[in-house]
């Protein structure tokens, strides 16, 4: 048998190879065998290792306990298993997708997608939001400064943290909004955005001031503040308005890029960091920075925006290209599992047949 | 009904979801394990939507004769026989009825996907011919280098580069190449040599390809995780909120 | 000429790629490999965990693409029999129980680790997220038994493992975005350290997580798999299919350079 079936999928692989000459009947053949096979088989998974453990057993352990409430010998485990008669509605719920092959009661099966979409979309919310948006623009600074958000001591670290958040939340309600009617609540990713650095800045002192808080320090995150409200407000200000505050992002930049040095200036020059790292972790910045107004300012790129986007576009397709390179090693392996089955097993149990 | 208990219950689901996450209480912790449990139940149902469509594009392609529609026949076969062979079972009742040599053959023929036909369709023919299907890729990219690929833009050349760059890293030959030209170069040794004695300037092809994916490549992949994220999160908000409801699909 | 050149008939490629591969399948080569750090980082993860400890292994790919995540669950299993340390496996992939239920049979065998003591193999449940959140409070509330149908109850390795906390490290073998599903659900909420063995395609898109720690480790690809190899001393099919990748990758290194040079010729004639 086992040889036979080595056969079977020598055979088959074969067909689906066939395609690369040409489309023809074997092929198509093989394509459709496999469709109705690997479908069959998640029928039967879904079946086994989901709708029977999950609720078939559950429920008739449940009516069994019934059944003894009912026959009068009650004990504990049978009255706890009287609990599980309430999984019959989440059953139920699930059943209804079969509403489907009904035209007239179609509209059932919203009632569990609903389910899930719901239990999907909250349970979403604040993870991504903590290991995607916190975590992300966390590991972004973090080689330059030790972050304590979590740290209940400090109430700088604190109220850094409450801001961060209160910003986060503003920017987000900002793009809840239809793109028509964003023009009126430009202010609202203002305060977003302000709110989001001033919390930043909290937290950047926080940490500096646990070991030592010293002038220029302080200097450098006044500079850095000042740059990121004024590149902010750049960027959600509208066209006309951009054209007389063109040195504003020029200006934003440069504060930024000082109050870093004035910071950051000591610790490079003490040997903390190698200026490898250094460059390495500033190119980072400014790549996530280009890349973000890359997709957030798609409409309008004019000036200054259009040079950060470019550079962004820059930053997507080294990312794309070294995206490419990885995808010709995953495509060849697979190949290269078909092509060691062909010859090591199948070619391979032929010559040890005639060997 | 149609309508609003739907938008209802995902609006209830949700808000039960964010609310107990962050709730430590005892029954805020049992609502979030019912929550959980309800959505496990209701999961494995969702396959119906899937076999119901094929079904549907099946005879509908049978009973019009589109192109190639004698092939949709073999789908069908190949459907019931696994499911045939996965869900063959023999009730308890007709086993004691049995002969004792047929009831303990059949009992000894696992149920479900241990079935060793089940098993052996799946390992000869499903697996076989996913990994194969999967891997004409493996053509179609070489073909793609070579007709594609063209340095046309600055930013096309960028992307040409950085994958070539990828590809010698990724492959051993490239750092074998590398050592073998350093060691060539008339290079003063202190550039090359470290304190310890060992080569500073060794592997500099799997060297570029981590440098590579370790500072622009993250750097781009945070923007898209960032941008993605936002998204995610305001759609979520949306969606709790009954302001998107695409998910409802058409009709009242 | 170069008109014809560039339109060759496409078969000729595949052809080409076919040989690249079945040359060196037939005359193996062994090159030197470089440890990358991300693999050495999940290395040093499960050398320094003690005996005893337990790892979630979640067989997160399709059939179409066991090619890279098979050795690496080889190796990664291999060095946790070597150390004593117990396996749990898992899948979030309908299609793949009875793939990584052999899978893990048969590296058992090899290194002679008895079911339910040194691994246990829990199975598939349908909805991924309601598995992974469902499996931090407790995991025999989604997997009251394992694919066998024994109960967890039964099952000595699974005696003291209630939930994440009992799990040192989660190892997702992962073809599509799973990874960032486990980090952001089973890391972010129940702190579990999280590494991935993913297949080459997706390997870009993990570099953001090594940088934060939210992925402790990850073997890219066929390449990470020989890397583990490596280290292990224990060279496997990631080694051999490395070794053998090298040469298409010369081959399509080449067909692009071709490619570039006719396109700049011909572009030149026409200006």
């Amino acid at each position: 048998m086992e040889v036979f079936g080595l056969w079977v999928a020598a055979a088959l692989t074969l067909c689906i190879y066939s395609f690369l000459y040409r489309d023809n009947p074997f092929y198509r053949f093989a394509e459709h065998l496999f469709v109705g096979i690997s479908v069959g088989y998640g029928i039967v998974i879904a079946i086994h290792q989901g709708v029977i453990p999950l609720a078939w057993e559950p429920l008739s352990e449940a009516f069994g306990g019934l059944w003894i409430e009912i026959a009068g010998d009650v004990t504990p485990e049978s009255r706890q298993a009287l609990w599980g008669l309430f999984r019959i509605i989440p059953v139920c719920i699930g059943l209804l997708f079969f509403a489907r092959l009904s035209p007239n009661y179609a509209w059932l099966i919203r009632y569990p997608i609903a389910i899930l979409i719901g239990f999907g979309a909250g349970a979403a919310i604040p993870n991504v939001l903590q290991a995607n948006i916190f975590k992300q623009t966390q590991g972004t600074v973090a080689p330059f400064v030790t972050i304590h958000t979590a740290d209940p001591a400090s109430w700088v670290g604190t109220v850094g943290a409450v801001l961060m958040v209160i910003g986060v939340i503003i920017t987000i309600s900002y793009f809840l909004i239809s793109v028509e009617q964003r023009d009126s609540f430009k202010w609202l990713s203002i305060i977003g955005i302000g709110l989001g650095s001033w919390g930043f800045a909290f937290v950047i002192a926080d940490s500096i001031t646990n070991d030592g808080l010293t002038a220029t320090e302080i200097v450098g995150s006044i500079l850095m503040v000042l740059g990121l409200l004024g590149t902010g407000y750049y960027f959600v200000s509208s066209v006309e308005q951009r054209n007389t505050f063109k040195w504003l992002p020029i200006a934003g930049i440069s504060l930024l890029i000082i109050g870093f040095i004035v910071i950051y200036g000591n610790t490079i020059w003490n040997g903390n960091l190698t200026p490898w790292e250094v460059f390495s972790a500033v190119l980072i910045v400014i790549g996530v920075f280009c890349t973000l107004t890359y997709f957030f300012f798609s409409v309008e790129h004019r000036g200054a925006i259009q040079w950060t986007s470019k550079i962004g576009i820059g930053f997507l397709m080294i990312g794309f290209g070294a995206a490419f390179g990885n995808t010709v090693m995953g495509r060849l392996a697979l190949m290269i599992h078909r092509v060691g089955f062909l010859i090591n097993d199948w070619l391979g149990s032929i010559v040890a047949l005639f060997g | 009904m149609k309508r609003q208990v739907p938008l209802a219950l995902c609006f209830l689901f949700g808000v039960a979801m964010i609310y107990t996450q962050f709730s430590p209480h005892q029954y805020s912790e049992a609502v979030y394990n019912e929550v959980i449990k309800w959505g496990l139940i209701i999961s494995p149902f969702a396959l119906v939507l899937a076999v119901v469509t094929l079904i549907q594009t099946h005879t509908s392609r049978i009973r019009f004769r589109s192109e190639h529609w004698q092939y949709s026949f073999i789908v069908f076969i190949g459907m019931i026989v696994m499911v045939a062979v996965g869900l063959f079972f023999v009730p308890n009742w007709l086993l004691n009825l049995l002969p004792e040599n047929v009831s303990t053959a059949l009992a000894d023929v696992q149920i479900g996907p241990q079935n060793p036909v089940f098993v052996w369709l799946y390992d000869n023919v499903q697996v076989p011919m996913d990994a194969t299907m999967f891997s004409l890729l493996a053509f179609f990219i070489a073909s793609a280098a070579f007709r594609a690929f063209r340095a046309r833009a600055f930013e096309a050349t960028l992307l040409l580069i950085t994958a070539m760059f990828v590809m010698l890293g990724n492959i051993p030959v490239g750092d074998l190449v590398w050592n073998k030209v350093i060691s060539w170069l008339p290079l003063p040794e202190s550039w090359v040599l470290l304190e310890d004695g060992t080569s500073r300037m060794e592997d500099g092809a799997s060297w570029l390809r981590q440098e590579i994916l370790d500072v622009p490549n993250t750097a781009a992949r945070r923007g898209i995780i960032l941008g993605v994220s936002l998204g995610v999160i305001s759609q979520s908000i949306r969606i709790i909120l009954g302001i998107e409801r695409s998910y409802l699909g058409g009709g009242d | 000429m170069l008109e014809r050149f560039m339109n060759m008939d496409r078969r000729i490629i595949f052809l080409l790629i076919a040989l690249v591969v079945i040359i060196p399948t037939l005359i193996p080569v062994r090159l030197r490999i470089t440890v990358s750090e991300p693999t050495q980082k999940l290395y040093d993860y499960i050398e320094a965990l003690p005996s005893g400890s337990n790892i979630m292994l979640a067989f997160d790919y399709g059939p179409s693409s066991l090619a890279e995540p098979e050795p690496m669950a080889k190796a990664v299993m291999q060095h946790c029999f070597s150390k004593g340390i117990n396996v749990i496996g898992m899948t979030l992939f309908p299609s793949t129980v009875t793939l990584a239920d052999k899978l893990m049979k048969k590296i058992a065998d090899e290194n002679n680790a008895v079911y339910g003591e040194d691994y246990v193999f829990l199975g598939y449940r349908p909805g991924t997220l309601p598995v992974i959140l469902g499996m931090g409070t407790n995991i025999a509330n989604v997997f009251d038994k394992d694919y066998q149908d024994t109960p967890l109850s039964d099952i000595p390795l699974m005696a003291n493992v209630k939930n994440y906390d009992q799990i040192s490290l989660l190892l997702d073998l992962a073809s599509s975005s799973t990874t960032e599903t486990w980090i952001i659900y089973a890391n972010t909420k129940y702190d579990l350290k999280i590494a991935a063995g993913v297949t080459a395609v997706i390997i870009a898109q993990m570099y953001p997580y090594l940088q934060t720690g939210q992925l402790v480790g990850m073997m890219p690809g066929y390449l990470g798999a020989a890397e583990y190899e490596k280290l292990l001393n224990a060279p496997g099919d990631g080694t051999v299919g490395l070794n053998t990748a090298s040469f298409a990758h010369l081959l399509i290194i080449g067909l692009v350079i071709l490619g570039n040079i006719a396109f700049f010729i011909q572009r030149r004639k026409e200006a």
